[in-house]
């Protein structure tokens, strides 16, 4: 044991780097605190009334202004008008409107007496400089504006929005995510390189207002002068927890209030906690196996006709433990409402029998070794692709389809892509793929115009083209009337569940837990489509401490 | 000696594994992906091992998986191991101008990120397991090379190979009869503790989601889990199999490299960077 | 010592690797499927409106030729013009910075403390190797470095974070910081945990080095000498064995020191510190190529740098070593 006594010395040695690494951290982390903390912050205290809630990323929201990027912090900036989930247009700047009989002329009456939380007051002239500004320099979000010919402002509280083609669905272009947010036209009018600027203050209307960044948290206030109702929650904090698995743990030891796209085990196993109550937000997302009418077999409308009875939505709705089966041709009737073509619904049962039956007729037969045999006289086998957008929910879908068209002798493989646009080419190779759609593209017969193919539109992902589906599309965007929409939208449901391009398949719900401890209200009101919605954090209240 | 029978333990649960591989398709005659049961039933008679969040059988998964894992491990290792010792071989052999131009280019390539460059390179691939595992062995052959040179510039000084050469044997046949046989050991334990990196490497890749999610391997069942909140829940059925089978095969590979390294040299003069 | 003619030429070559380095980056990155602006429009709805990703890529000079694109790039970077995020419209180096440092934070204790660590075990299980001891530390740390680092990290959260609740959870610091500003403490508090397992991890790796460096030089003539000699065991330790056993360690510990600018992706997953292997990720997912394309080339200058760091003092040290000929 010769060495016991270098070893001490060791020891001294361990300490004293000990002492030099703390050192360092120090040095870095003062490095750190210059570069991330704003050069305006104003420590506030963080009261125990705001709402604590979990991001990926705290830092990469604050980059980018709601003109540059969608996604900025949640309820500073808003548009005119918010449609919530029973497909009603709510105001928020905009107080009432009214559109011309040919859904060109769109005028806005906007809130009075609003002001931008620096205290200068807002005006149409912000309106039309948002539009202007943002076409000017070419930016990226002015895409939701591209129908816009120029906007006038007859006066201060009146904004004339003039379009290029008729839209009578231009209210769900503004309102629909990320939609138009209005920016503020004395801070933008001073901002020479609107690519490269970085906001610090965001200086919005809503009902929130911007107060600091600090490592890993994004802390907001509540804006006491909101021309709306005032939330009763003094504040939000963003708190960067990047994996799901830990905001989970963090719920449960009570750092953060509450959290959401948890899946249904989860959701299961918190509901037996007693300071944390879980609800769903229903419908949230949609899926749907689509065909390719352009590659063989789908491209044969009896494959597609039959293959529409061998989708086991049962099944694959309690796989995804949320949401419901889908039974219209496309629209989802909890949103859709009336709209939704009572004479279609229950078109594409599931029927196993059915659909061989179905096959046989239209020339496949199966060889001995089970094999579904094509018309063409070679095995029928499929492959999907899969893309990252759907995530783990396609390959649920898949799973089914797997066991089911396999017992009609039809094999199922897949290739993953993990590039958007990769995929979308490769969908245009294989003949199926599912699709996951948010449901706000599944709610009105606007979002019936995916399988049309026009002038705005030159193709679409079904390869599908149909001369009067098209023609009924271009009409669904000069009229205005709502029992004309729901007429030529029941036509138009009427040729999809003819001509199957797609099958849907199931809704699925967001499910949130919170600590009930904390805030109450989460569940209450119209139910918006996630809970950093404005709205929902609005109807927040405080739990009084007993 | 313990040491023995630590070897002997490793090659059997390596041997397991690989049988377990093998005989995939009788252990869980249904395969991966059937559906059996309900989402996240605990373990019981019927499912070993419980299901998974669509309600297919963990054991089943878990035995498929072993294939892929396995294959991306071995498969990339092969290759890197491969292409170090004969690029090793020649430029060590022949020296000179060839040498000189193969080091230089690993000088060009060491200081691109490797694991960045391996992600970027399999959106190229993607899709395809088989793909991104040759990928794998292709850059990980390139820290190889120059310790497979250095171990063959000792060998080729010999007063065995100088002899060879002189009685006119072909570049050839010293190459393969002569150096090969002698750097074998070196190569024996890189390709053991090269296939213990690449596998969990691997299962890496899969857990931060860089990997063909639709495959089934122990990396996408563990991020699967995690990412569903399994570890949170205490749903240890979910998470703990694909882990300890990661664990246990990469520590069986870990002192079968070692053990073999000891064996083979028991100088190690190896450089392991 | 070093001679002038070698220094430049060593500075030429690490010149003209840095350049083909570049040249690799940016046609791999821009050969790569996707882009920025069709993924990014596609995540917000269904359609893709053609004039606004031709507009896009007119504004970013994606519309030229590659070879122009090309010339361009390579001015910009000579001019220290490293770009602007496509996602995110900020400079790429301020970007690269801020997340920087937090990984800094993290991995500078940990490669420090992680060479010394391993280092001092390795040279001590060298020196006794054979023993009893030796044989389980080394042991240990082959179970150490076996299992992955995630899994580690996932068990250290769950045993010390949640259900013993010494550690917090994650993130950078404590709410508090919103009120009091950032508290050296707090951040250590939060830090201290994965900081403790990359030490693991990095020690473990030098352990093995060192610990095959030592047991090499054991038994070079010149120990034996020494003990012939009858020179004291400690002496032989501390004046022969351990100096010339340290030699590899040279490269090793420069390398590392190179490596941690790429931060640890797995660490910053499990423990929410969003750091650069976080940023490397997320510019990959999102193309966002001039970020993607800053990443690349600060690793490629600090390992470029490291390996002539590296050389210059291996040749510095033992005069027989010159570039390329380490036989």
């Amino acid at each position: 044991m010769k060495i016991t006594l270098h070893m001490r010395t060791h020891r001294t040695g361990l300490f004293c780097v000990l002492c030099v690494s703390f050192l360092l951290i120090s040095c870095f982390f003062s490095g750190c605190t210059t570069s991330t903390a704003p050069k305006n912050a104003t420590m506030t205290r963080v009261s125990v009334s705001d709402v604590i809630i979990p991001v990926e990323d705290t830092t990469s929201i604050t980059y980018t202004s709601s003109m540059q990027k969608a996604g900025t912090p949640t309820g500073i900036m808003e548009g005119l008008v918010i449609k919530d989930r029973d497909g009603k247009f709510d105001p928020a700047l905009a107080e009432s409107w009214n559109v011309s009989d040919d859904a060109k002329t769109w005028t806005f009456h906007l809130a009075k007496n609003t002001t931008w939380n620096d205290g200068i007051p807002f005006t149409c002239a912000d309106v039309k400089f948002t539009n202007d500004y943002m076409k000017k320099n070419n930016l990226t979000m002015g895409y939701v504006l591209k129908d816009v010919q120029s906007i006038d402002c007859p006066d201060d509280n009146t904004a004339v929005f003039h379009l290029k083609t008729s839209y009578s669905f231009f209210l769900d272009q503004i309102s629909r995510q990320p939609g138009l947010s209005i920016s503020p036209k004395h801070i933008w009018e001073n901002v020479t390189d609107p690519q490269h600027y970085q906001d610090t203050q965001f200086v919005g209307t809503g009902p929130f207002v911007y107060v600091q960044t600090a490592p890993g948290y994004v802390q907001l206030k509540r804006n006491d002068n909101y021309y709306g109702k005032v939330p009763e929650v003094t504040g939000i904090v963003l708190k960067t927890i990047s994996n799901a698995d830990s905001q989970v743990l963090a719920l449960k030891n009570g750092e953060i209030d509450v959290v959401t796209d948890i899946t249904p085990t989860v959701a299961q196993s918190l509901a037996g906690e007693k300071k944390i109550s879980v609800y769903s937000i229903n419908d949230t997302g949609a899926y749907e196996v689509a065909f390719n009418t352009a590659q063989y077999p789908a491209n044969l409308s009896a494959f597609r006709h039959a293959m529409s009875h061998a989708v086991d939505r049962e099944t694959i709705s309690s796989i995804f433990g949320t949401g419901r089966p889908t039974n219209t041709t496309f629209l989802i009737t909890g949103l859709a409402g009336n709209y939704v073509n009572p004479a279609d619904v229950g078109m594409y049962d599931y029927n196993l029998t059915k659909a061989q039956e179905m096959l046989a007729i239209a020339g496949f037969t199966r060889n001995s070794d089970g094999k579904l045999i094509g018309p063409d006289g070679k095995p029928v086998s499929i492959t999907i692709p899969l893309g990252s957008k759907g995530g783990s929910g396609n390959q649920k879908v898949i799973a089914v389809l797997k066991n089911d068209w396999g017992s009609l002798g039809i094999p199922i493989t897949t290739v993953s892509y993990d590039d958007q646009t990769q995929y979308r080419k490769a969908v245009n190779q294989y003949p199926v793929f599912i699709d996951a759609f948010p449901v706000t593209l599944h709610d009105d017969p606007d979002a019936l115009g995916n399988f049309a193919v026009t002038p705005l539109q030159e193709t679409n992902y079904y390869n599908y083209n149909n001369n009067e589906y098209n023609a009924l599309v271009a009409q669904l965007r000069n009229t205005t009337d709502r029992a004309d929409l729901m007429k030529i939208g029941y036509r138009m449901q009427d040729i999809l569940a003819q001509d199957v391009p797609t099958v849907p398949a199931v809704t699925t719900d967001t499910l949130v837990a919170y600590r009930n401890d904390r805030f109450t209200g989460w569940d209450v009101g119209p139910g918006f489509h996630s809970i950093t919605d404005p709205r929902v954090l609005e109807n927040l209240t405080p739990v009084q401490a007993s | 000696m313990s040491r023995k029978i630590i070897l002997r333990v490793s090659i059997a649960i390596l041997g397991i594994f690989i049988a377990i591989a093998l005989a995939a398709p009788l252990l869980a005659p249904a395969g991966p992906y059937a559906i059996t049961g309900k989402p996240l039933q605990a373990p019981d008679a019927d499912h070993l091992f419980g299901t998974n969040e669509v309600g297919q059988d963990i054991f089943a998964q878990l035995v498929y998986g072993a294939r892929i894992t396995l294959l991306f491990g071995f498969c990339s290792a092969l290759l890197a191991v491969v292409i170090s010792t004969s690029v090793g071989i020649i430029i060590g052999y022949y020296g000179g101008i060839v040498d000189e131009i193969v080091c230089r280019a690993i000088d060009v390539v060491m200081p691109i990120p490797m694991f960045v460059l391996l992600i970027v390179l399999t959106t190229f691939f993607s899709p395809g397991v088989l793909q991104v595992s040759l990928l794998m062995g292709l850059l990980g052959s390139v820290h190889g090379i120059r310790i497979m040179r250095s171990q063959v510039l000792s060998v080729a000084r010999t007063s065995f190979v100088e002899g060879a050469k002189a009685i006119g044997a072909s570049d050839f046949h010293v190459m393969f009869r002569h150096i090969l046989p002698n750097v074998m050991p070196l190569v024996m334990v890189k390709f053991v503790t090269t296939s213990q990196h690449m596998l969990v490497m691997g299962v890496g890749l899969s857990f931060i989601g860089m990997w063909d999610t639709s495959t089934v391997d122990w990396g996408t069942m563990i991020q699967n889990a995690y990412s569903g909140g399994g570890v949170a829940l205490g749903l240890w059925w979910w998470i703990l199999p694909p882990g300890i089978a990661v664990v246990g095969i990469s520590l069986a590979l870990a002192l079968i490299g070692y053990s073999f390294e000891e064996k083979f040299n028991p100088r190690v003069g190896v450089n392991r960077i | 010592m070093i001679s002038g003619k070698y220094l430049l030429q060593r500075l030429c070559y690490s010149g003209a690797s840095f350049i083909v380095c570049l040249t690799i980056t940016f046609f791999l990155l821009h050969l790569m499927p996707g882009d920025y602006i069709s993924n990014y429009l596609l995540s917000l709805s269904n359609t893709l409106p053609k004039e606004i990703v031709d507009q896009f890529r007119e504004q970013f000079g994606l519309n030229l030729p590659l070879t122009q694109q090309y010339v361009l790039y390579l001015g910009n970077i000579l001019h220290g013009q490293w770009g602007y995020s496509y996602a995110y419209g900020q400079p790429v180096l301020s970007m690269i910075f801020g997340k920087l440092c937090w990984s800094l934070v993290l991995l500078v204790p940990a490669t420090i403390l992680g060479i010394l660590i391993g280092t001092v075990i390795g040279a001590w299980s060298g020196w006794k190797s054979g023993g009893k001891k030796d044989f389980a530390v080394f042991n240990v740390m082959i179970v150490i470095r076996a299992i992955p680092e995630f899994w580690w990290a996932i068990m250290a959260v769950m045993i010390f974070a949640f259900y013993l609740q010494w550690f917090p959870l994650g993130g950078y610091a404590s709410i508090s910081v919103l009120s009091t500003g950032l508290d050296f403490f707090d951040v250590l508090h939060h830090a201290l945990l994965p900081i403790i397992l990359m030490t693991f991890f990095i020690a473990t790796g030098n352990y093995y080095v060192m610990r095959n460096s030592m047991i090499a030089v054991i038994g070079e003539d010149y120990i034996t000498t020494a003990r012939a000699k009858g020179l004291d065991e400690r002496t032989i330790l501390w004046r022969h064995a351990l100096k010339n056993a340290l030699l590899p360690m040279v490269t090793i510990t420069t390398f590392q020191c190179a490596g941690i600018i790429m931060g640890n992706i797995f660490i910053e997953t499990v423990f929410s510190w969003p750091g650069i292997g976080y940023l490397t990720t997320q510019a990959l997912t999102n193309r966002d190529l001039p970020l993607l394309e800053g990443i690349f080339l600060l690793d490629s200058l600090i390992t470029i740098g490291a390996m002539l760091v590296a050389d210059i003092l291996s040749s510095a040290i033992d005069p027989r070593i010159r570039m390329g000929t380490d036989e």
